[in-house]
Protein backbone atom coordinates (compact mmCIF):
# COMPACT_ATOMS: atom_id res chain seq x y z
CA UNK A 1 0.00 0.00 0.00
CA UNK A 2 3.09 1.92 0.61
CA UNK A 3 3.45 2.83 -3.20
CA UNK A 4 6.05 6.05 -3.36
CA UNK A 5 4.23 8.87 -4.71
CA UNK A 6 5.68 9.66 -8.31
CA UNK A 7 8.23 12.29 -7.99
CA UNK A 8 6.91 15.64 -9.51
CA UNK A 9 9.71 17.85 -8.97
CA UNK A 10 8.70 20.12 -11.31
CA UNK A 11 5.68 21.05 -10.22
CA UNK A 12 7.03 21.32 -5.97
CA UNK A 13 9.39 23.56 -8.03
CA UNK A 14 6.99 25.83 -9.42
CA UNK A 15 5.50 25.96 -7.04
CA UNK A 16 8.48 26.78 -4.41
CA UNK A 17 9.36 29.33 -7.01
CA UNK A 18 6.13 31.40 -6.69
CA UNK A 19 5.36 31.03 -2.82
CA UNK A 20 8.99 31.07 -1.27
CA UNK A 21 10.41 34.60 -2.86
CA UNK A 22 7.17 36.28 -3.70
CA UNK A 23 4.72 37.61 -1.83
CA UNK A 24 3.58 40.06 0.70
CA UNK A 25 6.74 40.70 3.07
CA UNK A 26 6.33 42.03 6.68
CA UNK A 27 8.79 42.92 8.80
CA UNK A 28 8.55 44.74 12.32
CA UNK A 29 7.38 43.52 15.57
CA UNK A 30 4.46 41.79 14.96
CA UNK A 31 6.47 38.92 13.45
CA UNK A 32 7.37 36.58 15.94
CA UNK A 33 10.97 36.80 15.44
CA UNK A 34 12.25 33.02 15.82
CA UNK A 35 15.60 32.80 14.11
CA UNK A 36 14.41 29.81 12.29
CA UNK A 37 11.96 31.43 10.48
CA UNK A 38 14.04 34.39 9.60
CA UNK A 39 16.36 31.80 8.21
CA UNK A 40 14.09 29.55 6.44
CA UNK A 41 14.01 32.34 3.49
CA UNK A 42 17.71 31.71 2.92
CA UNK A 43 17.75 28.31 3.67
CA UNK A 44 14.64 27.86 1.19
CA UNK A 45 16.43 30.10 -1.82
CA UNK A 46 19.34 27.82 -1.59
CA UNK A 47 17.13 24.30 -1.41
CA UNK A 48 15.11 26.07 -4.20
CA UNK A 49 18.58 26.17 -6.56
CA UNK A 50 19.39 22.77 -5.76
CA UNK A 51 16.08 21.16 -6.54
CA UNK A 52 16.23 23.06 -9.60
CA UNK A 53 19.98 21.74 -10.55
CA UNK A 54 19.00 18.02 -10.07
CA UNK A 55 15.32 18.97 -12.11
CA UNK A 56 17.63 19.88 -15.16
CA UNK A 57 19.39 16.67 -14.90
CA UNK A 58 16.03 14.67 -15.08
CA UNK A 59 13.37 14.78 -18.19
CA UNK A 60 12.11 17.81 -19.14
CA UNK A 61 8.51 18.34 -18.45
CA UNK A 62 6.15 18.73 -22.13
CA UNK A 63 4.34 21.43 -23.12
CA UNK A 64 1.92 22.30 -19.70
CA UNK A 65 -2.02 21.53 -20.43
CA UNK A 66 -3.08 24.76 -19.03
CA UNK A 67 -1.65 26.48 -21.86
CA UNK A 68 -4.49 24.83 -23.73
CA UNK A 69 -7.53 26.06 -21.76
CA UNK B 1 17.58 39.87 11.39
CA UNK B 2 17.67 42.11 14.91
CA UNK B 3 19.03 42.04 17.90
CA UNK B 4 16.20 41.40 20.03
CA UNK B 5 15.78 38.07 18.49
CA UNK B 6 16.56 35.76 21.41
CA UNK B 7 14.80 38.25 23.87
CA UNK B 8 11.61 38.01 21.65
CA UNK B 9 11.65 34.55 21.25
CA UNK B 10 11.87 33.72 24.79
CA UNK B 11 9.12 35.99 25.92
CA UNK B 12 7.21 34.28 23.40
CA UNK B 13 7.81 30.72 23.04
CA UNK B 14 5.12 29.78 26.02
CA UNK B 15 2.34 29.60 23.17
CA UNK B 16 3.87 27.56 20.95
CA UNK B 17 1.14 28.80 18.53
CA UNK B 18 1.33 31.28 16.19
CA UNK B 19 -0.95 32.37 13.40
CA UNK B 20 0.06 31.69 9.93
CA UNK B 21 -0.71 34.15 7.69
CA UNK B 22 -1.85 33.48 4.24
CA UNK B 23 -2.78 36.60 2.06
CA UNK B 24 -4.36 40.33 2.85
CA UNK B 25 -7.51 40.66 1.09
CA UNK B 26 -10.44 43.01 1.30
CA UNK B 27 -12.67 42.59 4.29
CA UNK B 28 -15.39 41.04 2.79
CA UNK B 29 -17.37 37.20 3.11
CA UNK B 30 -15.14 34.70 2.55
CA UNK B 31 -16.29 31.03 2.48
CA UNK B 32 -12.85 29.46 3.89
CA UNK B 33 -15.00 26.15 5.30
CA UNK B 34 -12.82 22.71 5.30
CA UNK B 35 -15.44 21.84 2.48
CA UNK B 36 -13.36 23.42 -0.05
CA UNK B 37 -9.68 22.25 0.90
CA UNK B 38 -8.94 18.59 1.53
CA UNK B 39 -8.12 17.35 4.74
CA UNK B 40 -4.46 16.46 4.04
CA UNK B 41 -4.26 20.95 3.29
CA UNK B 42 -5.73 21.52 6.75
CA UNK B 43 -4.85 19.74 9.87
CA UNK B 44 -7.85 19.22 12.02
CA UNK B 45 -8.94 22.24 14.26
CA UNK B 46 -6.66 24.73 11.71
CA UNK B 47 -9.34 25.87 9.63
CA UNK B 48 -8.50 29.14 8.05
CA UNK B 49 -10.36 32.38 8.87
CA UNK B 50 -10.56 36.05 8.57
CA UNK B 51 -9.21 38.80 10.79
CA UNK B 52 -10.07 41.74 9.74
CA UNK B 53 -9.57 45.37 10.27
CA UNK B 54 -9.64 48.94 8.41
CA UNK B 55 -11.57 47.37 5.63
CA UNK B 56 -8.58 44.81 4.61
CA UNK B 57 -8.73 41.26 5.95
CA UNK B 58 -5.81 38.91 6.82
CA UNK B 59 -6.48 34.99 5.67
CA UNK B 60 -5.00 32.94 8.78
CA UNK B 61 -5.15 29.98 10.40
CA UNK B 62 -3.64 28.31 14.06
CA UNK B 63 -0.01 26.82 13.34
CA UNK B 64 2.06 25.05 15.83
CA UNK B 65 5.18 26.81 15.48
CA UNK B 66 7.42 23.29 15.57
CA UNK B 67 5.89 22.85 12.21
CA UNK B 68 7.96 25.58 10.90
CA UNK B 69 11.09 24.35 13.13
CA UNK B 70 10.63 21.11 11.53
CA UNK B 71 10.67 22.58 8.27
CA UNK B 72 13.40 24.93 8.53
CA UNK B 73 15.27 21.74 9.80
CA UNK B 74 14.82 19.68 6.67
CA UNK B 75 17.62 18.33 4.68
CA UNK B 76 16.91 18.56 1.19
CA UNK B 77 13.41 19.24 -0.26
CA UNK B 78 11.27 16.41 -0.93
CA UNK B 79 7.42 15.87 -2.29
CA UNK B 80 6.36 14.08 0.73
CA UNK B 81 8.56 16.45 3.37
CA UNK B 82 7.38 19.33 5.49
CA UNK B 83 8.12 22.22 3.38
CA UNK B 84 6.18 20.78 0.51
CA UNK B 85 3.33 20.49 2.78
CA UNK B 86 3.45 23.75 3.85
CA UNK B 87 4.25 25.22 0.46
CA UNK B 88 0.80 23.19 -0.75
CA UNK B 89 -1.32 24.78 1.98
CA UNK B 90 0.02 27.78 1.50
CA UNK B 91 -1.01 27.75 -2.28
CA UNK B 92 -4.56 25.85 -1.38
CA UNK B 93 -5.44 28.00 1.36
CA UNK B 94 -4.32 31.04 -1.04
CA UNK B 95 -6.52 29.58 -3.78
CA UNK B 96 -9.41 29.13 -2.14
CA UNK B 97 -9.64 32.69 -1.19
CA UNK B 98 -8.57 34.05 -4.79
CA UNK B 99 -11.45 31.81 -6.03
CA UNK B 100 -13.84 34.23 -4.70
CA UNK B 101 -12.02 37.78 -4.32
CA UNK B 102 -8.56 40.10 -5.17
CA UNK B 103 -6.06 38.96 -2.89
CA UNK B 104 -2.32 39.65 -2.25
CA UNK B 105 -0.48 36.52 -1.15
CA UNK B 106 2.22 36.69 1.69
CA UNK B 107 5.24 35.05 1.43
CA UNK B 108 5.52 31.80 2.92
CA UNK B 109 6.56 31.03 6.34
CA UNK B 110 4.80 34.57 7.71
CA UNK B 111 3.62 33.71 11.05
CA UNK B 112 2.08 36.37 14.17
CA UNK B 113 2.29 36.05 17.20
CA UNK B 114 -2.03 36.75 18.12
CA UNK B 115 -4.85 38.27 17.07
CA UNK B 116 -3.30 41.15 17.96
CA UNK B 117 -0.34 41.34 16.25
CA UNK B 118 -2.69 40.28 13.43
CA UNK B 119 -4.12 43.09 13.94
CA UNK B 120 -0.87 45.43 14.20
CA UNK B 121 -0.07 44.17 10.88
CA UNK B 122 -3.18 44.95 9.12
CA UNK B 123 -3.20 48.51 10.69
CA UNK B 124 0.53 48.63 8.90
CA UNK B 125 -0.59 47.77 5.45
CA UNK B 126 -3.20 50.20 4.38
CA UNK B 127 -2.57 52.38 1.04
CA UNK B 128 -0.16 50.60 -0.80
CA UNK B 129 -2.30 46.98 -0.03
CA UNK B 130 -5.38 48.64 -1.20
CA UNK B 131 -3.77 49.96 -4.64
CA UNK B 132 -2.07 46.35 -4.97
CA UNK B 133 -5.38 45.15 -4.72
CA UNK B 134 -7.19 47.00 -7.19
CA UNK B 135 -4.48 46.24 -9.10
CA UNK B 136 -5.27 42.70 -9.72
CA UNK B 137 -8.84 41.97 -8.96
CA UNK B 138 -9.98 40.43 -12.22
CA UNK B 139 -6.64 39.15 -13.03
CA UNK B 140 -4.20 35.97 -12.88
CA UNK B 141 -0.73 35.50 -13.01
CA UNK B 142 0.83 33.54 -15.54
CA UNK B 143 4.78 32.31 -15.27
CA UNK B 144 6.82 32.15 -18.93
CA UNK B 145 10.21 30.88 -19.04
CA UNK B 146 12.12 30.65 -21.87
CA UNK B 147 15.41 28.46 -22.13
CA UNK B 148 17.72 26.73 -24.84
CA UNK B 149 16.02 23.31 -25.71
CA UNK B 150 18.93 21.88 -25.24
CA UNK B 151 22.95 22.69 -24.65
CA UNK B 152 24.43 20.23 -27.31
CA UNK B 153 22.21 22.15 -30.32
CA UNK B 154 24.39 25.68 -29.56
CA UNK B 155 28.01 24.45 -30.65
CA UNK B 156 28.14 25.14 -34.19
CA UNK B 157 31.91 26.09 -33.87
CA UNK B 158 32.64 23.14 -31.60
CA UNK B 159 31.44 20.03 -34.52
CA UNK B 160 34.36 18.27 -35.78
CA UNK B 161 34.48 19.67 -39.27
CA UNK B 162 34.48 16.79 -42.08
CA UNK B 163 36.66 18.62 -44.06
CA UNK B 164 39.46 18.81 -41.28
CA UNK B 165 41.93 16.40 -43.06
CA UNK B 166 41.77 18.55 -45.95
CA UNK B 167 42.19 21.89 -44.38
CA UNK B 168 44.73 20.27 -41.87
CA UNK B 169 47.92 21.89 -44.05
CA UNK B 170 46.23 25.43 -44.37
CA UNK B 171 46.43 27.79 -41.69
CA UNK B 172 44.22 30.48 -43.46
CA UNK B 173 41.35 28.37 -44.15
CA UNK B 174 41.55 27.19 -41.08
CA UNK B 175 41.07 30.59 -39.47
CA UNK B 176 38.59 31.52 -42.46
CA UNK B 177 36.36 28.81 -41.19
CA UNK B 178 36.42 29.33 -37.41
CA UNK B 179 35.90 32.96 -38.12
CA UNK B 180 32.69 32.22 -40.38
CA UNK B 181 31.85 29.79 -37.20
CA UNK B 182 32.20 32.44 -34.66
CA UNK B 183 30.09 34.79 -36.81
CA UNK B 184 27.32 32.00 -37.16
CA UNK B 185 27.16 31.66 -33.59
CA UNK B 186 27.07 35.58 -33.00
CA UNK B 187 24.51 35.80 -35.45
CA UNK B 188 22.17 33.07 -33.95
CA UNK B 189 22.56 34.80 -30.44
CA UNK B 190 20.89 38.22 -32.01
CA UNK B 191 18.85 35.97 -33.37
CA UNK B 192 17.78 34.53 -30.26
CA UNK B 193 18.08 37.73 -27.98
CA UNK B 194 16.09 39.38 -30.62
CA UNK B 195 13.34 36.97 -30.10
CA UNK B 196 13.40 36.60 -26.83
CA UNK B 197 12.79 40.51 -26.21
CA UNK B 198 10.13 40.67 -29.17
CA UNK B 199 8.00 37.37 -26.87
CA UNK B 200 8.46 39.55 -23.60
CA UNK B 201 7.23 42.76 -25.61
CA UNK B 202 4.34 41.00 -27.01
CA UNK B 203 3.18 39.22 -23.84
CA UNK B 204 3.84 42.34 -21.96
CA UNK B 205 1.22 43.99 -24.32
CA UNK B 206 -1.65 41.46 -23.68
CA UNK B 207 -0.99 41.92 -19.46
CA UNK B 208 -1.29 44.36 -17.33
CA UNK B 209 1.76 44.05 -15.78
CA UNK B 210 5.38 42.46 -15.27
CA UNK B 211 8.22 41.14 -14.07
CA UNK B 212 11.07 40.09 -15.39
CA UNK B 213 13.59 38.00 -12.36
CA UNK B 214 17.17 37.43 -13.11
CA UNK B 215 17.51 34.66 -15.91
CA UNK B 216 19.91 32.73 -14.72
CA UNK B 217 20.63 29.56 -16.46
CA UNK B 218 17.18 30.56 -18.86
CA UNK B 219 16.86 33.53 -21.25
CA UNK B 220 13.62 34.80 -19.68
CA UNK B 221 12.15 34.22 -16.40
CA UNK B 222 8.82 36.03 -16.59
CA UNK B 223 5.25 36.53 -14.37
CA UNK B 224 2.55 38.40 -15.99
CA UNK B 225 -0.40 39.60 -14.49
CA UNK B 226 -3.03 39.20 -16.76
CA UNK B 227 -6.94 40.11 -16.93
CA UNK B 228 -8.90 37.43 -17.00
CA UNK B 229 -10.99 38.41 -20.13
CA UNK B 230 -7.62 38.54 -22.28
CA UNK B 231 -5.91 35.12 -20.75
CA UNK B 232 -7.46 33.74 -24.43
CA UNK B 233 -5.24 35.97 -26.20
CA UNK B 234 -2.50 35.63 -23.92
CA UNK B 235 -2.26 31.94 -24.39
CA UNK B 236 -2.37 32.15 -28.05
CA UNK B 237 0.30 34.39 -28.66
CA UNK B 238 2.50 32.46 -26.11
CA UNK B 239 1.45 29.17 -28.44
CA UNK B 240 2.07 31.14 -31.83
CA UNK B 241 5.70 32.51 -29.98
CA UNK B 242 6.26 28.91 -28.81
CA UNK B 243 6.67 27.24 -32.43
CA UNK B 244 9.06 30.41 -33.82
CA UNK B 245 10.75 29.67 -30.79
CA UNK B 246 11.03 26.15 -30.87
CA UNK B 247 12.47 26.21 -34.44
CA UNK B 248 15.13 28.70 -32.89
CA UNK B 249 16.13 26.13 -30.06
CA UNK B 250 14.26 27.81 -27.71
CA UNK B 251 11.69 26.07 -25.19
CA UNK B 252 8.72 28.52 -24.11
CA UNK B 253 7.72 26.96 -20.57
CA UNK B 254 4.41 28.46 -19.27
CA UNK B 255 2.68 28.07 -16.06
CA UNK B 256 -0.47 28.92 -14.56
CA UNK B 257 -2.58 30.55 -13.77
CA UNK B 258 -1.36 31.30 -10.57
CA UNK B 259 -2.72 33.51 -7.78
CA UNK B 260 -1.07 37.09 -7.74
CA UNK B 261 2.49 35.92 -6.20
CA UNK B 262 4.86 37.99 -8.04
CA UNK B 263 2.69 41.11 -7.82
CA UNK B 264 1.81 41.29 -4.19
CA UNK B 265 4.28 43.94 -3.41
CA UNK B 266 5.26 47.07 -5.01
CA UNK B 267 6.48 46.71 -8.19
CA UNK B 268 10.11 48.53 -8.15
CA UNK B 269 10.74 45.80 -4.78
CA UNK B 270 10.04 42.87 -6.77
CA UNK B 271 11.74 42.52 -10.07
CA UNK B 272 15.59 43.10 -11.19
CA UNK B 273 13.69 44.93 -14.52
Amino acid sequence: MAEPVPMRANDLVDLLDRVVDRGVVVNGDVIISLADIDLIRLDLRLLLTAVQRSMQAGPQRPVPGEGSG
Amino acid sequence: MTSGTHERSAREAPSRHGLYVYAVTEEVDLDLSGSRLSDSDIPAGTVPRLIAGTGLALVVSDIALDTLQEVTAEEEVTEGGGLARLARRHDAVVRVAFEQTAVLPMRLGTVVADERAALDLLAGLDETARGLLSTVRGHREWGVRLRLASTTTGGGDSRPSRFSGATAGSGTEYLARRRAALTAAADRDRTRRAMVAATDEALSLLSTCGVRRAAGDTLLDAAYLVAMAREGNFLAEAQRRETKLGANGILLEITGPWPPYSFARPLREVGDG
